[in-house]
Formats: C-alpha cells, sequence, structure tokens
C-alpha cells in the first residue's frame, strides 16, 4: 500500500468522521490541524469567534488531505487556518477557482516556508548574510567525513525537498565552492544534527523549514540567495524535478510558502471579515511555539498565551467591540 | 480511577533536567568523544574506499578464495558468486560495499570490546552479576532512544552509526564467550592447574581453544545483529544498502526494497553459513583425533 493510498483511506475516514459531527449546522467548525502552528492558529481563532463574537465554534482534528477532502465532500469543517497552498492538490484548487471554497489570505504566516539556515551565532560572529557569502566558506562548516570539505545537510532519502537541494546544490556550483553534501537519513537524524551542532556551538548550514519550535529554540536564521527568487519556470520546471532531467538549474533562494486560509461559502459575514483581516509574522509564531515547547503547553493554552502577550496584533484583526469582550474574558 | 501520578509539573521539570543535563554534557564533552573516537572514524572511511576501489573481478576471486580456504565448500563459493554477481547487476555493488565496510569494522569492535568482556564474565561472578543486566538493557532498549543523544554526541555519519550497530549487536559475543568458557571441562582445567600451568596459559592453550566453537557463534550472532542494525543507522546518514531500504520506504518503492533487502540477506547468509561450515570443519578435525 501506497502512502498516497493511505492518505486516500485517511481521508475517507475522516469524511465518514466529519459527516457524523456535522449535524449542528449553527457551530463554526474549525479545523485544527495536526501540526504545530497549525492548530495554534485554530485555537486562535476559536478563542476569538466564541469570546470576542458569541459564535459556537468546535475543533476538528485533521492534517491537509483528510480537512481539504472533508470540506469539499461535505462542506466542513468551515475554517482552514494555516492551508499550505502548494500542498493542497489540484481539485481542491479547483473548489477554489469556481467559488465553491474560498481563500481569504495568501500569507496566514508571513515569511513561512522552507529555506537553508545558518544559526544566528555564526551569522554574527562572521557577518554571513547571504547563500552566496557562506558559500565562500566553507572550512567554517567542516564535513563531518571530509573536514577539508564543507558540508550542508539536506533533506533525508523521501522528501519531496530532498530534490530541490540537490538541484540547488549544482545550481550554486557547490561541488567547485569545496562542499559535500551530508545526508541526515531520516527526520531524526536533521534534528539531531541541528541540536548536536547548535548544542556544542559548532557551524551548521543546511535545510529546514518554519515556523517550528527547532529554528526558535535553537535561533536558525534563513539565508536568501543575492539573486533573489528567480522565477516559478526554473522552481518547477528544474528544481522540483529529478536531477538528471533538470539540466541546467539557476541558483535561487527558496520560494515563500504560500499559506492560505480557506473557508466555506455561506459563513456570517463578521467571521469572514475576521479571517481575512487575520495574519502573523512567522517570528511571532516561533516565539509562540519555544514557549509552549518550554512549558509543555497545549495548542489552548498557547492560543491564550499569545492574546495576552501580542494584543496589539489581534486588536487589529477584530472589531473594537469584540476586542474588549476578548479582553475582559482573557482577566 | 487515575493512578495517581506526581503532578504535571514534577514530571515536566524531571524531563527537562534530563534534557539539560544531557545538552551540558554535549556541549562540554562532545568534541572530546568525538576526537577520542577519530581513529576509528578513520578506519571506517579508508575502509569502506578501499572495498569501493577494489575492482569486482579481485573482490570476487579473493573472497571466493577465502570463504574456499575456510570452508572447502564448492557449493558455497559457488553460492557466494552467484549471488554477488546478481547484486552487481541489479546495481547494489557499491551500496553493499558499503554496508560490508561497516558491518566488518562494527564486528572487529565487537569482538576486540567483546571478547575480553566474556572472559572477565566467566572468571568472575561479581562483573557476571553487573553485566548481564547492562547487555539485557543494550539488547531490549529501543535504538531510536538512544540514536538521538548519539548523534548530538558525534554528529551525522559512520561513527554514531558504529556505535549504534555495536551497542545493539555486542552482546551476543559476550554471552557466548562467558557461557563458551564456563562450559570447559572443570577437570581439564584442573589438570593443568596440578601440572602447575600459569592461569593465562591455562586460558589461552585450554579453555578459550576448547570454547571456540562456542565464541564463534557469539560472533556468527553479533555478525547477523550488525546486518540487521545497518537500516536503522541508515537513519543517521550511514550510506549503503540501509539507506536503499529507507528510501524505498520513503517513496513507496517496493521493487528496491526487495532488492536491497534481498542483498543484506544475502550478505547475511553467506557470512552464517562460511562460519558454520568453519566450525563443523573444526568438529570433525577434533573428532578424528
Amino acid at each position: 500500500m501506497t502512502s498516497k493510498h493511505v492518505k486516500r483511506f485517511l481521508s475517507m475516514m475522516a469524511i465518514t468522521l466529519f459527516s457524523v459531527s456535522s449535524v449542528n449546522a449553527d457551530n463554526i467548525k474549525i479545523a485544527e490541524l495536526n501540526w504545530q502552528s497549525g492548530s495554534m492558529i485554530a485555537n486562535i481563532d476559536a478563542y476569538i469567534l466564541t469570546h470576542g463574537y458569541g459564535h459556537d465554534t468546535e475543533l476538528v482534528p485533521g492534517g491537509i488531505d483528510a480537512t481539504i477532502q472533508s470540506m469539499m465532500a461535505t462542506g466542513s469543517p468551515n475554517i482552514f487556518g494555516e492551508a499550505w497552498t502548494s500542498l493542497l492538490g489540484d481539485s481542491a484548487l479547483e473548489y477554489i477557482a469556481n467559488g465553491s471554497l474560498i481563500q481569504v489570505r495568501d500569507e496566514v504566516v508571513v515569511g513561512a516556508g522552507e529555506g537553508w539556515y545558518i544559526p544566528r551565532y555564526i551569522q554574527e560572529a562572521y557577518g554571513l548574510t547571504t547563500i552566496e557569502q557562506v558559500l565562500m566558506h566553507p572550512y567554517l562548516f567542516p564535513h563531518p567525513e571530509d573536514s577539508s570539505k564543507g558540508g550542508i545537510v539536506i533533506c533525508p532519502e523521501g522528501w519531496s525537498c530532498k530534490k530541490h537541494n540537490e538541484n540547488l546544490f549544482r545550481a550554486f556550483d557547490m561541488e567547485a565552492k569545496g562542499w559535500k553534501i551530508i545526508d541526515p537519513g531520516s527526520g531524526t537524524g536533521l534534528n539531531a544534527f541541528w541540536e548536536g551542532q547548535v548544542v556544542k556551538e559548532k557551524g551548521a548550514f543546511g535545510y529546514y523549514w518554519s515556523p517550528t519550535v527547532l529554528v526558535g529554540r535553537l535561533d536558525l536564521v534563513s539565508l536568501e540567495s543575492e539573486l533573489g527568487f528567480t522565477g516559478d519556470e526554473n522552481w518547477s520546471n528544474c528544481i522540483s524535478v529529478a536531477v538528471e532531467e533538470c539540466e541546467n538549474p539557476q541558483a535561487t533562494s527558496f520560494p515563500v510558502g504560500q499559506t492560505g486560509t480557506i473557508i466555506t461559502s455561506g459563513l456570517n459575514s463578521e467571521v469572514v471579515d475576521y479571517v481575512t483581516a487575520r495574519g502573523l509574522d512567522g517570528s511571532v509564531i516561533t516565539d509562540m511555539l519555544v514557549w509552549s515547547d518550554d512549558n509543555q503547553a497545549t495548542s489552548e493554552d498557547a492560543a491564550v498565551e499569545f492574546l495576552n502577550r501580542y494584543p496589539e496584533i489581534w486588536t487589529t484583526w477584530v472589531t473594537t467591540e469584540a476586542a474588549s469582550k476578548i479582553t475582559r474574558s482573557l482577566q | 480511577m487515575n493512578f495517581p501520578s506526581l503532578d504535571k509539573g514534577t514530571i515536566t521539570s524531571f524531563k527537562k533536567s534530563i534534557d539539560a543535563t544531557f545538552r551540558e554534557f554535549a556541549s562540554n564533552w562532545g568534541e572530546w568523544f568525538t576526537d577520542l573516537l577519530s581513529p576509528l572514524q578513520w578506519l571506517l572511511i579508508n575502509f569502506e574506499k578501499l572495498l569501493l576501489a577494489t575492482p569486482w573481478y579481485v573482490f570476487l576471486i579473493l573472497v571466493g578464495f577465502l570463504i574456499w580456504k575456510i570452508t572447502y565448500s564448492w557449493k558455497l563459493v559457488l553460492g557466494f558468486l552467484i549471488s554477488f554477481v546478481s547484486i552487481g547487476l541489479v546495481g547494489m555493488w557499491d551500496d553493499t560495499m558499503r554496508t560490508l565496510a561497516i558491518v566488518i569494522v562494527s564486528t572487529l569492535v565487537c569482538i576486540v570490546i567483546g571478547i575480553p568482556t566474556g572472559i572477565l564474565m566467566a572468571k568472575n561472578n561479581t562483573a557476571q552479576r553487573i553485566i548481564l543486566p547492562i547487555l539485557d538493557i543494550m539488547q531490549t532498549i529501543p535504538s531510536f532512544v538512544y540514536l538521538i543523544p548519539v548523534v548530538m554526541l558525534f554528529g551525522l555519519g559512520k561513527v554514531p552509526g558504529l556505535i549504534a550497530i555495536v551497542v545493539f549487536a555486542i552482546p551476543p559475543v559476550i554471552r557466548f564467550t562467558n557461557l563458551g568458557l564456563r562450559q570447559v571441562d572443570f577437570n581439564l582445567v584442573e589438570t593443568a592447574q596440578a601440572m602447575g600451568l600459569k592461569s593465562k596459559y591455562i586460558l589461552a592453550f585450554i579453555e578459550i581453544p576448547l570454547a571456540r566453537n562456542v565464541i564463534l557463534g557469539g560472533v556468527n550472532q553479533t555478525v547477523m545483529m550488525a546486518l540487521a542494525m545497518v537500516v536503522i543507522a541508515s537513519m543517521i546518514g550511514v550510506r549503503g544498502l540501509g539507506s536503499q531500504v529507507m528510501n524505498s520506504i520513503g517513496n513507496g518503492y517496493l521493487g528496491l526494497g526487495v532488492i536491497s533487502g534481498l542483498s543484506i540477506v544475502a550478505l547475511a547468509i553467506i557470512i552464517d553459513r562460511t562460519i558454520q561450515a568453519h566450525n563443523k570443519r573444526h568438529d570433525k578435525w577434533r573428532n578424528y583425533k
């Protein structure tokens, strides 16, 4: 059974579960996504809609596939807070194009996405702010098995980003500049690599993504290419395909992750206004994820902590009346 | 009724203090440990380079001859040639060499540490009482638990992979050495003692030769367990057949999984049969005397 089958099976299961639970049609159902930031945003939505606007809300757990499949099939859940548009699949995009589902934002998490990272202490010590500058100093990032070369850690086997990394390695002509790939072997290996290098305050350079606890806790900074993002054509037709099929890759930054909010049609207009206004900077989310990790807090705790800590952010999303109700409920 | 567990805050701070202690340890000692094991890293890298640089026909002739000298079994040599030629034909040669390199070095490390430890256990009951539970832990603790700390200490690559393999694969060679020495007929030892032989000579000329087949059985088990661990080791960046298995799992490539899995099986069977045939021959020779 391939992972596709598993996913399909899970989404079917999810549809069945969701349709059973969608008896009370007045509830606003919010997809509580199964990753850290997605689940926190869902909890913030639930708190604000409940306490600020007096709606009944219900959190519905699910992943990307299960949630979007269920929204297409049954119109529930109603709000999909942090939807990575590149991962939604074509049929979902069709639903959005023909108006059955509505995408209200394209940057819910500002600055989300994958990229090449270095720890901040390295950046500050050597003033390295772009990928090109890092590539000139391979000796700061010695490869574990060949210290005459610089090492860049990439995605493990089986992740689609492995192709991106391998093609970018060629695009930046890194072999000639004295670099070698470090294969982390698995997601576990990738995490442990970053943890270990940062704990020992050694050089580390390579792939990760944000917003994540790891980026926040280890204080990693993402680097851009001096060329910026050099176009979809290069990215989707060369960088994203297998190495043999990409003859002439061009150096580029990673594209910014598109995170939309997707809602079902027919929601109350004040709800639509709220989700349209709602967006968060990646650094704020990272901050909250580190807080949750330090306190082993649930996403619900994190949502309340966010509302207490950043009133200047969320009060711009809601009406003054709702804002004062929420403030009162927090006390 | 819920079990009256400690409150959440206490458990959390307990877990976090373990984390913090280990991070502190890794940051103070990580470099030191890495330097300490750098000779092993050198050995691993260069042995792999040597195997990869050896032309395939030279490898087939040399190892085929070696198996023949050990076993005198044409069947086994033929089986070896057929399976390795098939491995080469399906494009797994280089990965098989990488796996062979790390398995051989791991086994050597296991033997060098394991046999003296086994001797110590056989000679000293207190040592046996202390070491046996440690071996139990090493064999049963899920390897994922120590994979992350090992990588935090040593970084990604061959050395942490080797450590993960050795932790899992060393118990049989220790246990079998202990068992083999304890099974040696005490009358023989006593006779030697009565004739004034020093205990180190008794060990070298009477006990170890008599326990030899049992010890080799332990070595055989160790090799098998090391091979079983190559897939886990590939999770922390050890390239070889294990990373092909991971690749096939990650992408859902059934064919690649079967090919790389069977290559591991082929390696295992050849090594196992070689050691067993050697033991059998040795037994026969002893019975003739």
